[in-house]
């Protein structure tokens, strides 16, 4: 049940600090503050970056949507590159490059707790 | 331990995973930005954090600069028109440079570009060629020399001054969600605005209303065809009736003293210099015309095409594209004059035009403007109105220069050999290497075709400096004919056809420019360089053609032929069928027997869209079909056609089955001969008007010959089909082509005539000024054609009435006009306002009423700006 709640805050947090970097601009750091969150979430590495990944592109969504005219943009850009699908596809494409940048940041921190859960075991023995 | 490595494993694979993700986010896929930047959902960062510029409505400020201040009343209005009201001339400026930065930025941005050849700076690789052509016209060169000429206490160095410097200013005040979205996604951030930017789009207008390549391709049809065939195909002057603007009958004085027309040798191939062998010149012909395509202009449009491979900028930009225009004076009663214009130039959104009202002391105007030009180009104030339409003279000349290899590097001119100027130019690509481009030059031109030493130069007056900008500026200002003419003093490439109405009555229409005079030899064709046919000045302004206050009550230019047979001096030969010139004499005519000569009838004119072809054409076409042997489809057809009023609306089967027949006519009668005297692609067959080019063939030279024999020559020799050796005659022809029309439209349209509705065919196109399909406007089912007053060129149309004014100075603030697109480039705000109005045919009234009193100053009494 801790451990539940703690991911679920984990995941809040990240969600936050996801939000925030992405309003600043510095979207693509977002798998730096995921290390030591997925380090902290001590879960398998699949399930720190699902859950960071999605706090990530949810971070980065709640910021896109700030801004009143921003899907209206997505639909304009994807004109300018010649995507179809109004903004679907920039959209999918940011919010791809959010979960994977933040997932894989948490997976990377998960598995450095696995590491490091192994090093102190083989020690112990 | 194997637990272990597999954890190292996955902590590597997620480290590397992550690598990657920002390899993808932070390395740019060329030409765009990376996507780290493009599509950051920071606040007003990337493209999801942009927003469009103001709105509709009216703000009132203070502009402040340095120590001087001024109060500024700025209203935005849905007719597409920005309206300023300065106390102070400088702030009037000031902030139309500054509102036409806010609202057409990445407009101002690529037409520099173009015009300084820097595309490929910004979009990559596939603008090299047109970065290569605009270095080569020099158009930056050109520009600095022009601003370093300006007078610094003039009126036009004030305005351009404090026109640059609120461009400038909205640059550095602007927010980064106002970065236009094309340029995030090109991750271009803009660099300031000069002057010479200013005249570098000058250039770019000014090729686009005088530039020409047609001597390459002719001079091929002067090589391979008999003198009999050129006088017969090529008339340098047209066969059909005509109505001449400057006509003899009009302006006698014009066509007094003695010109350079009689010495000039017309149908002949001119010579070649000493040691050039004409298999090598050809090459260096076909080597420039090549060289031509580098101009967006004379590329086929971008539209309709599919984007090719992942690059959307690839066909960047919408050539800017003159293909006629109209425009008319007329003497109302009681001493009214009223002026009535539309240039046909491409239609875009953004429109290559933007609606401004400018108010400060001593100046009221409105109208339309280039951006990155102050004042207003096309318009009115209280006292004068005017408009132009494209005089297609001919200042383009081209030489083949004599060259030798024991002189490389040097030419043969006026008896000694001189170097060839060489500038070098560094062409900036993205996501490429820089190149270095040299450009050449001679004393009679720059270098455009070179093939084995032999080597093809071209003079335009262009290439000189030359300050158009005060020109409009000094209309901007007129009060009346005097003030007129001094502005026009100024303008000297592109030339116009300026039309002309003051609120005391007289109207007329005035082509005043630089009109080169050669002594000799053939100027539709390549000329020899060696000096004895350079340029030896310019028709002097006073034998220049003009009409004012013509006893007719009227004068009209729809890119005709402008003076009658016996014009002392050579202008050019490339007109316009002026099959619009006469649709627009017929009606005036009728409005004019009708005392009807108001507002609302030049409205009906401008939207004319009978095809006056049809009068020349359609009775001999009936006549011939009615003893054809025709299907049954065939027969129907004939009948839609019988009744036909020869109106290009959308709902008529008849102009469709006009349209494709007239085509099919023109080409079964003419490329038989084309093909038989070995025109080839490479020389311009397919490509050129008087080649058979597309749509212009609708237009172009040789409708008029095919006309004059219809009408008059039916039995002429050139029906005869020299490929099968098949002797025939114009209904023969016509027969045929009506067949092959059927034929093909029922393959197209299906099995019912009726149905075959000119609507479904002939569609507008708002094309995005960008080259990006998607951002275009449309298709509509459009009515008219190429030749109709109210003119849509070709099956998809993105060239057309780009701006409608008419203008009754007795009560000129009853002024209407209307242009296509909006105010914005970004389509989420005042992008394609007006649209509906322009293709409707509804005009808004230039000076509506409702708005701030300072709008008014000069037409209401005690009002001050």
């Amino acid at each position: 049940m801790m451990g539940k709640t703690r991911i679920i805050a984990l995941f809040i947090v990240g969600a936050i600090i996801a939000m925030a970097l992405s309003v600043v601009g510095y979207w693509g750091f977002m798998f730096i503050p995921m290390i030591p969150m997925g380090y902290a979430m001590r879960s398998r590495s699949i399930v720190s970056l699902a859950l960071l990944g999605l706090a990530g592109a949810v971070g980065a969504m709640a910021s896109i949507l700030l801004n009143p005219y921003a899907i209206q943009d997505g639909a304009v850009t994807a004109a300018i590159i010649g995507a179809p699908g109004g903004p679907a596809i920039p959209l999918a494409l940011t919010l791809t490059l959010a979960f994977l940048n933040a997932g894989l940041g948490g997976a990377a921190g998960a598995q450095a707790s696995e590491v490091v859960k192994n090093k102190r075991v083989g020690k112990a023995r | 331990m194997s637990f272990r490595i597999s954890s190292m494993i996955k902590l590597s694979a997620a480290i590397i995973g992550v690598a990657v993700v920002l390899a993808v986010m932070y390395i740019p896929f060329s030409p765009l930005a990376p996507l780290v930047d493009v599509l950051n959902p920071g606040i007003g960062i990337g493209v999801w954090g942009s927003t469009p510029p103001p709105g509709i409505g009216c703000i009132n400020n203070t502009v402040a600069i340095n120590s001087s201040t001024a109060e500024v009343t700025v209203c935005v209005t849905p007719d597409g028109f920005i309206r300023i009201a300065a106390n102070q001339d400088w702030a009037l400026f000031y902030e139309q440079g500054y509102l036409t930065a806010e609202y057409r930025l990445a407009q101002l941005v690529f037409m520099r570009a173009m015009a300084e050849g820097n595309l490929s700076s910004i979009v990559g690789p596939s603008m090299i060629q047109s970065d290569e052509f605009y270095r080569t016209l020099e158009s930056t060169i050109v520009a600095q020399e022009t601003v370093n000429q300006l007078n610094k206490s003039s009126y036009e160095y004030m305005a351009l001054h404090y026109y640059v410097l609120g461009i400038n200013d909205y640059i550095k005040s602007m927010p980064p969600s106002r970065l236009p979205l094309v340029l995030k996604v090109l991750g271009y951030e803009p660099t300031p605005w000069s002057m010479r930017d200013t005249f570098a789009i000058q250039q770019l207008l000014t090729w686009s209303l005088s530039g020409t390549d047609d001597p390459l391709a002719f001079t091929f049809a002067l090589e391979n065809m008999p003198k009999q065939a050129v006088e017969a195909l090529y008339p340098a002057y047209p066969p059909s009736v005509q109505y001449p603007i400057y006509s003899y009958n009009l302006n006698p004085t014009i066509y007094e003293g003695s010109g350079n027309a009689r010495n000039l040798s017309l149908y002949s191939m001119n010579p070649l210099p000493p040691g050039i062998a004409l298999p090598a010149f050809n090459k260096a012909a076909e080597d420039a015309i090549a060289f031509f395509q580098g101009d967006p202009s004379f590329s086929s449009s971008i539209v309709g095409k599919i984007l090719p491979g992942f690059n959307p900028f690839i066909h960047y930009v919408e050539g800017l594209t003159d293909a006629g225009s109209n425009n008319w004076v007329v003497n109302a009663s009681m001493g009214t004059a009223i002026l009535a214009n539309d240039p046909h130039l491409t239609t875009t959104v953004p429109s290559i035009w933007i609606g401004f009202q400018l108010v400060a002391p001593g100046l009221n105007v409105v109208g339309v403007d280039f951006p990155g030009t102050p004042g207003v180009i096309l318009g009115h104030n209280p006292y004068i109105a005017w408009g132009a339409t494209d005089a297609e003279p001919q200042v383009c000349y081209f030489y083949v220069e004599e060259t030798s290899p024991s002189h490389p590097g040097e030419y043969f001119h006026n008896g000694s050999w001189i170097p060839f100027t060489v500038i070098h130019e560094t062409i900036q690509v993205k996501g490429g290497k820089d190149i270095n481009y040299l450009v050449e030059r001679a004393a009679n031109g720059v270098v455009v075709g070179n093939y084995s030493g032999v080597v093809i130069v071209m003079d335009w007056t262009g290439l000189y400096p030359n300050n158009e900008v005060a020109t409009f500026l000094g209309f901007d200002l007129a009060k009346n004919l005097s003030d007129f003419l001094t502005a026009l003093s100024n303008f000297k490439v592109g030339i116009q056809n300026f039309a002309y109405a003051d609120n005391k009555g007289n109207f007329g229409i005035f082509t005043y420019g630089l009109y080169p005079i050669i002594r000799a030899g053939n100027p539709r064709a390549v000329l020899p360089g060696y000096g004895n046919y350079d340029w030896v000045g310019f028709i002097p302004t006073s034998d220049q053609p003009y009409v004012l206050d013509p006893s007719s009550g009227f004068a009209a230019s729809a890119n005709q032929v402008p003076v009658s047979r016996g014009y002392p001096y050579y202008l050019g030969w490339s007109y316009e069928s002026g099959f619009r010139a006469d649709e627009i004499n017929h009606d005036l005519s009728t409005f004019k027997a009708a005392s009807n000569l108001s507002i609302s009838s030049m409205e009906a004119t401008q939207l004319d869209v009978h095809d006056y072809s049809t009068d020349l054409f359609l009775p001999s076409l009936i006549s011939a079909l009615s003893e054809g042997k025709l299907g049954t489809m065939g027969r129907r057809a004939v009948d839609l056609l019988v009744k036909w009023n020869g109106n290009f609306t959308v709902d008529s089967a008849a102009a469709t089955i006009y349209y494709f027949w007239l085509q099919q006519y023109m080409n079964d009668t003419f490329m038989p001969w084309l093909i038989y005297y070995n025109i080839t692609r490479p020389e311009g067959l397919g490509e050129f008007s008087f080649f058979l080019g597309p749509d212009s063939v609708y237009h172009g030279q040789l409708i008029l010959d095919l006309a004059n024999w219809t009408q008059y020559y039916p039995d002429s020799q050139w029906f005869y089909d020299p490929l099968n050796h098949q002797a025939r005659n114009s209904d023969y022809v016509m027969v045929l082509a009506f067949n092959q029309t059927v034929k093909y439209l029922q393959e197209l349209l299906g099995p019912d005539p009726t149905h075959w509705d000119w609507g479904y065919v002939h569609k507008r196109l708002l094309a995005s000024l960008f080259g990006l399909p998607g951002l275009t406007v449309g298709p509509f089912q459009s009515p008219g054609d190429g030749n109709t007053i109210n003119a849509a060129y070709g099956l998809t149309s993105t060239i057309g009435p780009s701006w409608r004014m008419i203008a009754d100075m007795r009560h000129p603030m009853s002024a209407v006009g209307v242009y296509p697109g909006g105010i914005s480039e970004n389509p989420l705000s005042l992008y394609n306002d007006t649209t509906a109005y322009w293709l409707t045919g509804k005009y808004y009234q230039l000076m509506p009423s409702g708005l701030p009193m300072e709008f008014y100053y000069l037409y209401l009494p005690g009002v001050k700006p």
